[in-house]
């Protein structure tokens, strides 16, 4: 073989593969989905099970915009199917009062979503009522805590409930400020609060319904509703997905979702509450 | 199938045991295959004559027969030569001069000649030529084979460390996600598919510093073998590739080591002789740790502490002509370690190996050459950070206890049986946990895998060889039984060209889950009743050729389709068997490569370039439809130059260019809330891989400078080393940040140019 053509034969193959090589980018089209986000607590009626469609990339989130309407929801329990009704003015949200279905603790709920021909469906399966065992105690008498910002080592106060249904439930605190009139409690060296300006925070997850109440929970000065939650797995899942994937070096994915054919959460808690009265030092 | 084990293990006692017993009488007359009594055997070791060390894959060649063997991992070799003629035979390998000495055997007479090679001029019966390993490598009837020497290793550019994974990496056919991952993809395949041996010990995750670095010390390496695709029947229990480091023996004349200090780390290295051997100890050690501290950025930044360190040590003695015992060990850590007081924050890695290996080599005859080796090897990686007020733990554990026994026997001149067999007993423990809450995962298994080999390389004609071979291999854990067949075959069309083929099956029995943008949180698991073995089949075709004086090319194609390739699940593990570990799919590669090389000479280097496809599907992940994985490059370039400008400078550089790897499109998002809080948006994912990011390429370079310090010989080198000397900040993954309105995609990139400087002495 002569060396000139066997080379030429290898350049021609070269050149062959670099053009043969170039493979073109597939585009994703965009399919909407369903999106429900629902909370069930024991002894309340459905307040509200929200529908969205997801986003396209290219466009901003907008409540209303994107908000379900017209869709077919409906709760099962124990056989019976329940209808849920649209709540007037507030596009996407849908509800059943307390008269017609109360939640029960120890029972396995059933969401179906039909909408524009797609049809979604999820369960929960509801954790026992709880109720704050040291209501009395946990705190000062006339449950005024008093604070100049929202330094960690402000106070520190426990509140326990019981009882423990279940030896791996997991708990969560709600803080929810009932009037922020009473204006918003300045920041610690500590660093900000990141949702400066809700009035709902939630604390991590515990492993035991011994929940320890610092200074750092209250965003705003006033009457604050401190809500005892006893989570079902979803709920856990839910929010290790959603409020710990952002940790780096998180397992946890977003993709972690129990909503079949759709996105979102439907989870349930059991729950009691205390408020309490923040007051400037 | 079990039959064919116990086979290999009665052909390997027969080989052995039933020539030993009888020694005195030539071999040949006692076995199927003959060498022609015509004969004599001439056998021996190659050594290195300042150090004594044995020499890898030296060549020792007859010309006037066109015959010759290339010495063995442990630099012995043996070469059937006929009787009552006066010979000349050559011995070369790259680097040393070439060393010549004429032989005359008798019939059926047994030589026994230790060559020894030299790096200096000397004068007597060497001759003064350099010669090019790749020659060697063109006439071995093994496919996609690379080898590398500690001196290339140190000629090229750096990122502060010298390190054989990122030279391989610049390899046609080997791959990587992003520069500062040290895992190797080698024709589709991912760092999980390669088997890596450390002085025949496993290793499972080779890396420093979140992949940055591989943990092979270049000081203490002697040898790196790269197998790229179908390799012998000797190797197994993976799909892609070998790769085999040897470590230094050590100086069996002289006490004498060497110190380096670089930016990121710094390294010792000694070397003396013990009775008849010698040994080697090398100690590697990260400072960053120290200089975050010394300066105070650790505390004033909030950065965590972070380290990691090697340790090897090999002991070797020659106990007579015919054994020899070699004992070494290694051990590395990295550590990550960061804690502020809150546990919300608290987040501490480790991840390391411990291996240590007992090796026996003997010699039942002149032509028979066995190793036993006795290894241990544990690999774990323990992950730990707060979970708000919970504390996630990820620990993962493996040990791998292995017996192998190997035998070589150079039955005639044209013939070499090789067999042996392997025993390894694992545990795997794997344990997830969040909070106090009982394990997502609690997995432990304790299988055993046995293999045994049999093959035989047979060159009926000067220009053909053929090697036929079967590996037979299973693991306790599941009753099927893997039948490995193997075939190579080298045809020499003219002593510049060269024809090469190759075709294989191969079984893996372990699966690894881990994240492809760092390679530091391993998690390998063997397969159970659940998940069936990954296999694949090999197909490489191809030349070696001498296009120009003292340049090589290569040029090699190859298929590769694979069965039961596994993809993590994308959520929390949670359960005990595989299939709740991963997704199970298929997959296929192909590709072509070229590969130009000039191994002597003031210029040195290699121009490589690869065509290649990888395509992965599984019925998860978008209904099956094939996909790129991460790792998947169309186009790879890479350009190795270095030049030796005089006596005290030489000068290096590398240039790289690869298509964009493969990236999801996001094509919509939603919002994920808690009652009466907004919460944020998730991104949603179109087709898995279906985009990919801008090219990548990026040229390093580097300057070494030798000098004498506080002796007359040229004992220390001072480098400085340019990474990314244009500052093109390459893509490192594609991130989504939904707090824009709309949502804005980002590229995060990765190091901007950063010189790098270090200085070495030996003594």
């Amino acid at each position: 073989m002569k060396v000139s053509s066997k080379y030429s034969v290898v350049l021609a193959l070269l050149i062959a593969a670099i053009f043969v090589g170039c493979d073109g980018a597939i585009e994703s089209n965009y399919t909407p989905q369903i999106v429900v986000q629902s909370f069930l607590y024991t002894g309340e009626g459905i307040d509200s099970v929200l529908l969205h469609y997801t986003t396209p990339y290219t466009k901003s989130y907008i409540d209303s915009e994107y908000a379900i309407t017209g869709a077919d929801v409906k709760i099962s329990v124990d056989g019976a199917d329940f209808q849920l009704l649209p709540i007037p003015n507030r596009k996407g949200r849908y509800y059943l009062p307390k008269s017609t279905l109360t939640v029960q603790g120890g029972k396995v709920y059933t969401l179906t979503v039909t909408a524009d021909g797609i049809t979604a469906t999820a369960q929960t399966s509801v954790p026992l009522p709880i109720q704050i065992t040291n209501r009395a105690t946990a705190f000062p008498a006339d449950r005024i805590l008093v604070l100049d910002t929202n330094d960690a080592t402000t106070f520190t106060y426990t509140l326990t409930a019981g009882p423990v249904d279940n030896p791996h439930r997991l708990y969560m605190l709600q803080i929810t400020s009932i009037d922020t009139t009473y204006g918003k409690i300045p920041t610690s060296n500590q660093g900000p609060p990141v949702d400066t300006s809700a009035y709902v925070r939630y604390s991590f997850i515990q492993t035991a319904p011994n929940m320890i109440i610092y200074s750092r929970l209250f965003g705003w000065f006033g009457p604050n509703k401190i809500k005892f939650l006893a989570l079902d797995s979803n709920w856990v899942d839910y929010k290790r997905a959603v409020g710990y994937g952002a940790n780096s070096f998180s397992p946890f994915q977003p993709s972690l979702n129990h909503i079949n054919n759709g996105l979102g959460i439907f989870a349930s808690a059991g729950w009691d509450s205390i408020t309490v009265f923040i007051k400037p030092k | 199938m079990r039959s064919f084990l116990y086979l290999c293990f009665c052909v390997f006692l027969i080989s052995a045991f039933g020539v030993s017993a009888g020694d005195a009488k030539p071999y040949a007359k006692r076995i199927a295959l003959p060498a022609d009594s015509s004969e004599g055997l001439l056998s021996g070791y190659v050594k290195d004559s300042a150090s004594g060390e044995t020499i890898i894959g030296a060549t020792i060649r007859v010309r006037s027969l066109k015959r010759g063997a290339i010495s063995n991992k442990s630099g012995y070799f043996a070469l059937y030569l006929p009787a009552g003629k006066v010979l000349k035979v050559e011995v070369s390998s790259l680097g040393y001069r070439t060393f010549s000495k004429t032989v005359r055997l008798n019939e059926g007479e047994k030589i026994t000649e230790n060559f020894i090679l030299s790096q200096e001029n000397l004068q007597g019966e060497e001759i003064v030529v350099e010669t090019d390993r790749s020659k060697d490598r063109r006439e071995s009837p093994q496919v996609s084979t690379v080898s590398l020497k500690p001196s290339q290793i140190a000629s090229l550019p750096r990122a502060g460390e010298a390190d054989i994974f990122r030279i391989l990496q610049m390899i046609p056919g080997v791959q990587t996600v992003s520069e500062i991952s040290a895992g190797l993809y080698i024709r589709g395949g991912s760092p999980d598919q390669n088997l890596i041996l450390l002085d025949g010990s496993t290793l499972y995750n080779p890396n420093h510093f979140f992949g940055f670095f591989s943990t092979f010390n270049p000081d203490a390496i002697k040898d790196v073998d790269l197998i790229k695709g179908g390799f012998p029947a000797q190797y197994g229990g993976r799909l892609s590739a070998v790769l085999s480091v040897t470590n230094k023996d050590g100086d069996l004349y002289n006490t004498h080591g060497a110190v380096a200090i670089g930016l990121i780390s710094s390294r010792a290295t000694v070397e003396t002789p013990v009775g008849n051997g010698a040994i080697t100890i090398a100690a590697r050690r990260t400072y960053i740790d120290a200089i975050l501290n010394l300066t105070g950025l650790a505390k004033s930044l909030d950065l965590p502490s972070y380290y990691f360190y090697d340790l090897n040590g090999k002991f070797t003695q020659n106990l007579g002509d015919n054994d020899k015992i070699a004992v070494s060990g290694y051990g590395g850590l990295d550590k990550l370690y960061f804690d502020n007081g809150s546990q919300a924050s608290q987040v501490d890695i480790r991840w390391g190996n411990q291996s240590g290996s007992a090796s026996w080599t003997h010699l039942f005859s002149s032509n028979i050459f066995s190793k036993f080796n006795f290894t241990g090897s544990h690999y774990f990686s323990l992950l730990k950070f707060g979970l708000g007020d919970e504390a996630f733990t990820f620990d993962n554990q493996i040990y791998d206890y292995s017996l192998r026994a190997d035998l070589e026997d150079i039955t005639s001149s044209n013939n070499t049986l090789k067999t042996g067999f392997q025993l390894s007993q694992y545990q795997f423990g794997l344990n997830i946990k969040v909070g106090n809450n009982p394990p997502n995962a609690d997995i432990t298994q304790k299988p055993i895998y046995y293999a045994g080999y049999v093959s035989d390389e047979w060159k009926p004609t000067d220009q053909l060889a053929i090697t036929p071979g079967l590996r037979i291999d299973g693991i306790s854990t599941r009753s099927d039984v893997g039948i490995d067949p193997r075939l190579s075959v080298r045809y020499i069309i003219n002593p510049e060209f060269t024809v090469k083929a190759s075709y294989g099956i191969y079984h893996q029995y372990l699966d690894l889950a881990s994240n492809p943008l760092f390679t530091a949180f391993d998690l390998w698991l063997p397969v159970d009743s659940t998940q069936a073995p990954q296999t694949a089949q090999q197909y490489v075709l191809g030349i070696s050729t001498v296009p120009f004086e003292d340049f090589t090319l290569e040029v090699e194609t190859y298929y590769k389709n694979m069965s039961n390739v596994v993809e993590l699940k994308p959520n929390i593990i949670t359960g005990n068997r595989l299939s709740d570990v991963f997704f199970v799919g298929s997959g296929y590669s192909y590709g072509f490569e070229v590969f130009l090389q000039k191994q002597v000479g003031d210029w040195t280097g290699w121009i490589g370039y690869s065509l290649a496809y990888t395509k992965r599907k599984f019925a998860a992940i978008d209904n099956n439809a094939p996909f790129s994985p991460t790792y998947d490059r169309r186009h790879d370039l890479n350009v190795v130059l270095t030049y030796r400008l005089n006596d005290r400078w030489t000068v290096g550089g590398t240039f790289t260019y690869a298509t964009g790897q493969p990236y999801s499109q996001t094509t919509g998002f939603y919002n994920a809330g808690e009652p009466d809080y907004d919460g944020k948006l998730i991104p949603i994912n179109g087709l898995k891989n279906s985009l990919r990011l801008e090219p990548y390429h990026r040229m390093d370079l580097s300057g070494t400078y030798s000098f004498s310090l506080f002796s007359d010989k040229k004992n220390a080198e001072f480098n400085i080393d340019i990474y990314n000397v244009y500052n093109h900040r390459n893509v490192w993954f594609r991130r989504i940040n939904t707090d824009n309105t709309p949502a804005t995609s980002e590229n995060v990139r990765l190091l901007p140019i950063l010189p790098t400087f270090g200085l070495q002495v030996k003594f």
